[in-house]
């Protein structure tokens, strides 16, 4: 949808207008916003994280090959970046008053309890081992599509969904004790 | 909880909309990028050559500092002809050394300047 246009400004930018990189941060800002979101759970690290990203996206854009989407291998810089980043500085968990903003309204209409599961699991898919939460993260986030999310991380696809059966047995397990009461687990 | 529940919910996450001056501040950042001039890369295949004496000559001043008092040093220790012509001349005069060291001072006084340019 947006490749024509990416291509066009990646053209533009090697070719010397450093202005035609607005378009891509303008198109890709919220995606590459929301993955480092998934990452690390904090609004402003997330942008942080994004903004670290464009610009490693800007000093490389030469090394894309365009054989692939353009966001196919933004994703991949972005993903990585993001993995590196919470592999030195970890996550740390977020007070609810900081959650983000919600452009939905899916949990505002859902029941108290519901809301609280669901951000229960949510912590707990950020507290997975590295390589089982890269790879939940990604797969949820390319909306469980297995070959863009193996694609993001550089993993074979086999490889991949042996780390996502793991993962969510994991998490599974995890929210077996979590969720018998979760508001005495929070107090 | 099954998967397909597991997957409806993380599915549904919450979209993070881009604070306003998100943009703005990433543009910058890039802008100021590309007016900071890259990096200069270590000239290595330059400073190779230079590296590889200083290498040679050190490795001969620690094998030589580890010989029994008596040994000869030079005629033990295989080099380059140009290399044993200096030593050997070097060894047959105190003063040897002192050039020596005002000749490898000078080269590399030579070398520094020339990458320096």
């Amino acid at each position: 949808m947006n490749a024509p246009a990416d291509e066009s400004d990646v053209t533009k930018v090697l070719a010397g207008d450093v202005s035609a990189f607005e378009g891509i941060v303008r198109r890709w800002q919220g995606p590459l916003v929301n993955l480092a979101y998934r990452f690390c759970g904090d609004r402003g690290r997330a942008e942080e994280m994004a903004q670290e990203a464009f610009l490693r996206a800007y000093r490389g854009l030469s090394g894309w090959r365009r054989d692939a989407a353009f966001s196919t291998w933004l994703f991949a810089l972005a993903a990585n970046l993001y993995r590196s980043e919470l592999r030195r500085i970890p996550f740390r968990s977020v007070p609810l008053e900081e959650a983000p903003e919600q452009r939905d309204n899916r949990a505002v209409d859902a029941s108290l309890e519901d809301q609280d599961r669901d951000r229960i699991l949510r912590r707990a898919v950020l507290g997975l081992p590295p390589k089982y939460r890269e790879v939940l993260i990604l797969f949820y986030f390319h909306e469980t599509d297995v070959s863009a999310a193996a694609c993001s991380l550089g993993l074979p696809v086999g490889t991949f969904k042996a780390r996502l059966s793991r993962g969510r047995e994991i998490l599974r397990n995890k929210l077996q004790h979590l969720l018998i009461s979760p508001r005495l687990k929070e107090a | 909880m099954k998967d397909e529940e597991l997957d409806r919910i993380l599915s549904s996450e919450d979209d993070l909309i881009p604070s306003s001056g998100f943009v703005s501040s990433v543009m910058e950042a890039v802008r100021q990028e590309s007016v900071t001039p890259p990096p200069i890369s270590f000239p290595w295949k330059h400073a190779m050559p230079g590296l590889a004496g200083l290498a040679v000559t050190l490795g001969w001043i620690v094998r030589g500092g580890m010989m029994q008092p008596g040994q000869p040093a030079v005629g033990q220790v295989p080099l380059p002809a140009l290399f044993t012509t200096i030593l050997e001349t070097a060894t047959r005069f105190d003063a040897g050394w002192v050039l020596l060291t005002l000749l490898l001072t000078w080269v590399l006084v030579k070398f520094s300047v020339r990458l320096a340019r």
